[in-house]
């Protein structure tokens, strides 16, 4: 097959499954979850064959659709270019995206709006595959607003609850101030350099002509775009919200495929950000503080997706750091295995919730292992590669990450560690008492509970064996030949990469470093939520903790009030304080503010034309006199 | 010096008093409380204006606008009071907020034209040969069906939309067309 | 010039075809009138000119340019014409002549080269404006939209004549090129006199109010509101259209030169603009008066081409007025819809249609996108274009006109809000299907917005 004929597949498999669902979707019924699956897996396919090719080329494959806009010097080409870096997320967003299309189809069969679900599922696939193949910075803004879109839209899907509206609204608004910083930075990016197409900016920089601050100043509008996206303090509480949404949209849009967006742009504009260390800087706090703060407000969460949602955050953040530290591969990485066992946990999720007829919250569930084998043992496996256990993929992407952060700043290490830590604490918290210990919800419940149709459980297992095996695409130095598999992969397209090496024992005592938290952490939920089946206390309860605690041995007792408490405090008041307080009231307040204005403005509007005619020789009066006199 | 100047003033008398006049005779137009009198006003600032006109060799003009604004449209408006039996007491009477703070405005605006304006110089058109007679039916004519006709036929365009609108608004429904009126 | 003697000659057709009792036809007369005219028009565009045109088209020139917004305005009005069902009482043939007329107006503002035409044009496209406001007769906000446009109308007018007669006594000539050539001298030499200055300055307020910019902006929301939808539809659209055009021409060629004169004062009002516009749409509940806010803002970002005032801003102009005007016109259509069917006109009124009209619906998402300025609609592209083609010498101002379009999501999104996750009370049962040629024309407008979305260069390159 010719390469036009590759890129036009992979792109218009999915506008084309967009628009037969759109169209005749309500007439198609059960048919219109295969079609949207069948395009999926079309550019799917296509896309191993556009990875083959650039496996044995590392050029940058360019197919250029036609001219978009062409006036004089101005030039914008609706054009598409796959290297090493657009051929990776390609293959994931397609990949994660069949199977979370499959997967959809027995999980939304039932609803009536089944074909407009797939519908913007594909849609939302379309907008992703034009925000990862476009090859200059106007086709990925196309993408970006569409992801954005259709988030919106499907956030919103089941939009009988007034409270999935607003989330949905506000997650677009959020995205909307990101993608202003982003949309300030593409003009600037073409203010300084003169053009959009990614190689010629990249080539312009590293000839160095650019004025410095301006450099920053894209790179910060730049990295602004990415924080809406990607969930960033202090843009992150949309993302929490947005798991109004139905789980499959969770797993897909809020866990594997855009919420990545902003990482991969950052990456795709590594060259930009070599050059602007301020910004690298920015970068690296800010996903430090993102990622411990959403880590200690997962802890308290008791809805089995919000957890999920704010682990999600938090590992954004570590990816941040990454791309802080300039380990762009590291983060990329960190992004392939996030995608597999994130979009596991979310569907794991689904099960769960599908299996339990809506319920969410996790003190109403527990023991649900021997009902739901096949979702508790991937579940677990998704538990363990998210928490680092060793030969997880978890475990090699976090473990880079965190050894390039100890090269940036050996003090900084320990707060990455910490982060990872509390990671391990509340996944195994939820996983304990949601699987294990005995059933707490309605007896007619349990009577109903049934383990998913093949449709869910076969993605399950698949993502399952992906969250095991994802590691290798990137193994650490010590594994000799094979190693770094990615580093080496994405070369071509990073620009100089910091290389550590830190001999085996150095890496190995990383390693160890990081699962002896781990394990800590399994064994104090373990202890806590296993042998003495606390059931975490809903918000309003929280005096009943004393009584609980009274029967532990005194470690325990030591344990908790000096770490478990404290951080289960903390976690409370961040989650209320940061999230409720500041950064929703500040965007509330902002909204009052230009409330008021508004208010103000049209109160000019009375409606009387005296009023009118006044004002304008008033105004006319006063631009005269400022024009002719100053 | 003082010769060069009377000369000037005496050249500029009938420009400032028709000026005068016009000024005068617009303020009471919008000041005068009675609509006729309001009217009458608005007939002698026409007036004024066609003495401007015959001062700037634009006889046709001055003639027209005697006949068409001061005679017919006038005429129309006097008619149209009377018919409509307005007068005094039904005039509705504005607060002198309104009228104080619109003097204002518009006075800013005036004292900001006047002070820009104050010795500027317009750029003069040169008299050439027709200039003389320039203002003439004849010359007007000539000028209209050669170089002015893409205009002068535009203006029926003008003219049949305003005529259009006219009736249009003065129709009477066909349909329970007075019923709240 | 042949397009325009068609309307114009449709009109007074249109006008005896109302004698007879046989009112059915004159729907389809205005749209034949306007399709041929608009063939017509682009027939004229690809170079067809017969041998008395050159002679006798003084004042006017038609090329490229002007052909472009011309085959832009009548398509506006055309589809106009289509979108909106003519109630009982609107069916007279007066109301569409009148309309063409106003198209007229609108024709000879894109492409006058003197004065003369410029004040002809503007009149003649609004004195029938005045009355159309006016045309739903015992409906007493229409007679006060008509009111109150027509004495701020004539108040503008007159403030733009003390303009027009001041540039004629700094310059000698009505001409605006050799208005152009006088000013290049005069400001080249001594700086320019307090009289062009003024000239200018009254020009622009005048022209500012025919295209509701701040602060000259107050009739636009009272009118919009007031008038019956199809001829707020034609002001938001085709006037606005030819308004923004016509001072385009004029601050391009003949005051271009002095543009660091009227520029800061322009952009500060451009700016004014936006922010009234935006924030004062954000706090209404009516969707029409939302719409004429958000016209307002338009207009806002319109002034940015002006200020650029070369090349590439013409041609920004046209796609965005393309991507504005189709978006527009769809939204009042069915505004006027909603306010048939529930004689309403807030957004609430919307709750729920998308299960009702899934057509109409799309139709309004795409037109609201594409005021947003979404990626894939002539709005993006249209806002994109004419932002970067100011981008470096207004940074200011185009960094402040993003976040007020980042505002505007929230105004425009909550119909969107209303439209697809919302329920409506009442049920499915009541669904007033609309006419063929209201669909048509929804389907064009819509399909024509992406089209010009995902191909912008096809509009651009027309210039």
């Amino acid at each position: 097959m010719n390469q036009s004929a590759l890129f036009l597949i992979i792109l218009l498999a999915p506008l084309a499954g967009f628009v037969l669902n759109g169209l005749f979707g309500k007439k198609l019924h059960a048919l219109a979850g295969w079609i949207g699956s069948g395009a999926v897996l079309m550019s799917f396919i296509c896309s191993l064959f556009l990875f083959q090719r650039i496996a044995a080329d590392s050029t940058p494959l360019l197919f250029k659709l036609f001219q978009w806009l062409n006036v004089g010097n101005f030039q914008i080409d609706l054009s598409f270019q796959a290297d090493r870096l657009s051929s990776v997320m390609l293959l994931v967003v397609t990949g994660v995206g069949f199977l979370i299309h499959v997967y959809s189809i027995a999980y939304m069969h039932h609803d009536e709006g089944f074909y407009k679900f797939f519908a913007y599922l594909n849609l939302f696939i379309f907008s992703m595959l034009l925000l990862v193949l476009g090859s200059n910075f106007v086709v990925m803004f196309f993408g970006w607003e569409g992801v954005g879109l259709c988030s919106y839209l499907l956030i919103g899907f089941w939009f009988n609850n007034e409270a999935y509206g607003k989330a949905a609204r506000k997650a677009f608004v959020m995205n909307r101030i990101g993608d202003l910083g982003l949309l300030i930075g593409l003009f600037l990016i073409y203010f300084q350099f003169g053009t959009f197409e990614y190689s010629q900016v990249f080539e312009k920089v590293e000839t160095g002509a650019y004025r410095p601050e301006i450099l920053t100043a894209i790179c910060l509008s730049l990295f602004i775009g990415a924080t809406g996206k990607s969930a960033q303090i202090p843009l992150f509480t949309w993302l929490p919200d947005a798991m109004a949404g139905p789980t499959p949209v969770s797993a897909l849009i809020h866990a594997a495929t855009m919420v990545t967006a902003g990482i991969y742009m950052v990456v795709r504009c590594n060259v930009l950000f070599n050059y602007s260390p301020i910004t690298r800087d920015v970068i690296l706090y800010t996903g430090l503080l993102t990622s411990v703060v959403a880590a200690l407000i997962g802890l308290k969460q008791n809805d089995i997706k919000k957890v999920l949602a704010y682990s999600t955050v938090s590992q954004l953040g570590l990816m941040f750091v990454a791309l802080g530290c300039g380990a762009y591969s590291a983060a990329l990485f960190h992004v392939v295995t996030h995608a597999f066992f994130k979009a596991l946990l979310f569907l794991g999720s689904g099960s769960v919730i599908h299996a339990l007829h809506g319920e969410q919250d996790i003190r109403n569930m527990g023991g649900l292992k021997k009902q739901l084998p096949i979702t508790y043992w991937t579940f677990l496996i998704g538990t363990l590669a998210i928490t680092g256990f060793p030969l997880f993929s978890g475990f090699f992407s976090k473990d880079e990450i965190l050894l390039s952060l100890y090269d940036r700043s050996h003090w900084l290490y320990p707060i990455g560690l910490g982060s990872a830590f509390i990671t391990a604490f509340y996944m195994f918290r939820l996983l304990f008492v949601t699987f294990h210990g005995k059933f707490r919800g309605a007896e007619e419940q349990q009577a109903h509970m049934h383990e998913s149709p093949a449709l869910m459980s076969v993605p399950l297992i698949i993502l399952a064996v992906l969250s095991i095996l994802g590691g290798l695409i990137n193994l650490p130095h010590y594994t000799g030949n094979i190693a770094q598999g990615l580093h080496h992969w994405l070369s071509p397209v990073l620009a100089d990469q910091p290389e550590h090496h830190h001999g085996f024992s150095t890496e190995m005592m990383f390693a160890a470093l990081a699962v002896a938290g781990m394990l800590l952490a399994l064994f104090l939920t373990r202890k806590k939520y296993l042998s003495d089946a606390v059931v975490p206390e809903a918000d309003a309860e929280m005096t009943g903790m004393g009584k609980l605690i009274g029967q532990k041995f005194l470690i325990d007792e030591a344990y908790d009030a000096g770490f478990v408490q404290t951080t289960e405090h903390l976690s409370d008041g961040l989650h209320t304080w940061s999230d409720k307080k500041i950064i929703d009231g500040l965007v509330q307040q902002s909204g009052k503010l230009t409330g008021l204005m508004g208010g103000l403005v049209s109160k000019v509007q009375s409606g009387n034309i005296e009023w009118y005619l006044l004002l304008m020789v008033l105004a006319m009066a006063a631009i005269l006199g400022v024009n002719l006199f100053i | 010096m003082e010769d060069a100047g009377t000369t000037v003033m005496m050249n500029q008398l009938p420009f400032i008093i028709f000026s005068f006049i016009a000024i005068l005779m617009a303020l009471g137009t919008i000041t005068a409380r009675n609509p006729v009198y309001s009217v009458l006003c608005l007939i002698l600032t026409f007036f004024a204006l066609s003495g401007h006109y015959v001062l700037l060799n634009a006889q046709f003009i001055a003639v027209v606008n005697l006949i068409v604004y001061a005679g017919a449209i006038m005429v129309l408006f006097l008619f149209v009071l009377m018919l409509l039996n307005l007068n005094k007491e039904t005039e509705p009477v504005k607060s002198y907020l309104w009228q104080i703070s619109g003097a204002i405005a518009a006075g800013l605006v005036l004292v900001t034209l006047a002070g820009a304006l104050k010795g500027a110089s317009a750029y003069m058109v040169k008299g050439g040969p027709e200039a003389e007679g320039i203002g003439l039916v004849k010359n007007l004519g000539k000028i209209l069906f050669s170089d002015f006709v893409l205009p002068f036929e535009i203006s029926s365009i003008l003219f049949l939309a305003a005529m259009v609108g006219a009736v249009f608004i003065g129709k009477r429904e066909k349909q329970e067309g007075g019923a709240n009126s | 010039m042949k397009a325009l003697i068609l309307i114009f000659s449709g009109a007074i057709v249109l006008l005896f075809a109302g004698l007879g009792k046989n009112e059915r036809k004159l729907l389809p007369l205005v749209w034949l009138t306007l399709f041929l005219a608009l063939a017509m028009n682009g027939l004229e565009y690809f170079g067809w000119e017969l041998p008395w045109e050159q002679q006798w088209s003084s004042m006017l020139q038609f090329n490229k340019f002007s052909l472009a917004f011309n085959f832009l305005l009548i398509l506006l009005a055309l589809l106009g014409s289509m979108l909106f069902v003519p109630r009982l009482e609107d069916k007279g043939a007066d109301v569409f002549a009148l309309m063409l007329f106003s198209l007229c107006g609108g024709m000879l503002m894109t492409s006058f080269t003197s004065f003369f035409m410029l004040f002809l044009g503007l009149e003649i496209m609004s004195i029938p404006l005045y009355v159309l406001a006016g045309s739903r007769k015992e409906d007493l906000r229409s007679n006060e939209a008509a009111l109150k446009y027509y004495l701020m109308g004539s108040f503008a007018t007159g403030i733009l004549l003390f303009g027009v007669a001041m540039v004629y006594g700094t310059t000698g000539s009505f001409d605006i090129y050799e208005i152009g050539l006088r000013y290049t001298g005069a400001t080249m030499l001594t700086g320019m006199s307090p009289m062009a200055k003024i000239g200018i300055l009254m020009v622009m307020f005048g022209l500012l109010f025919k295209i509701a910019a701040a602060p000259f902006h107050f009739w636009a929301p009272d009118v919009y509101t007031g008038s019956p939808g199809r001829v707020t539809a034609f002001m938001a659209t085709v006037v606005k259209t030819a308004g923004v055009v016509a001072m385009f021409r004029l601050f391009a060629i003949s005051f271009g030169i002095a543009d660091n004169f009227w520029g800061p004062t322009l952009a500060i009002l451009a700016a004014l603009t936006m922010f009234v516009g935006n924030l004062s749409a954000l706090r209404q509940d009516s969707f029409k008066r939302m719409l004429a806010y958000s016209s307002v803002a338009h207009a806002g970002y319109l002034l940015l081409a002006i200020l650029v005032h070369n090349q590439n801003s013409g041609k920004a102009l046209l796609l965005y007025m393309t991507g504005y005007g189709l978006a527009a016109l769809s939204a009042f259509a069915l505004i006027h819809k909603v306010s048939r069917e529930q004689g309403r006109e807030d957004v609430s009124a919307f709750d729920g249609w998308a299960k009702r009209y899934p057509v109409e619906s799309f139709a309004l998402l795409i037109s609201l996108l594409s005021m947003t300025g979404i990626p894939g609609t002539a709005g993006f592209a249209g806002k994109y274009f004419l932002f970067s083609s100011a981008f470096e010498g207004y940074t200011w101002l185009i960094i402040f006109a993003l976040v007020l379009s980042a505002v505007s999501v929230a105004y425009y999104f909550r119909v969107i809000i209303a439209m697809y996750f919302r329920d409506s009370g009442n049920d499915a049962s009541s669904v007033e299907g609309s006419a063929m040629s209201v669909r048509l024309a929804l389907i064009i407008c819509t399909a024509l917005n992406i089209a010009a979305g995902i191909a912008p260069w096809f509009i651009l390159e027309r210039i």
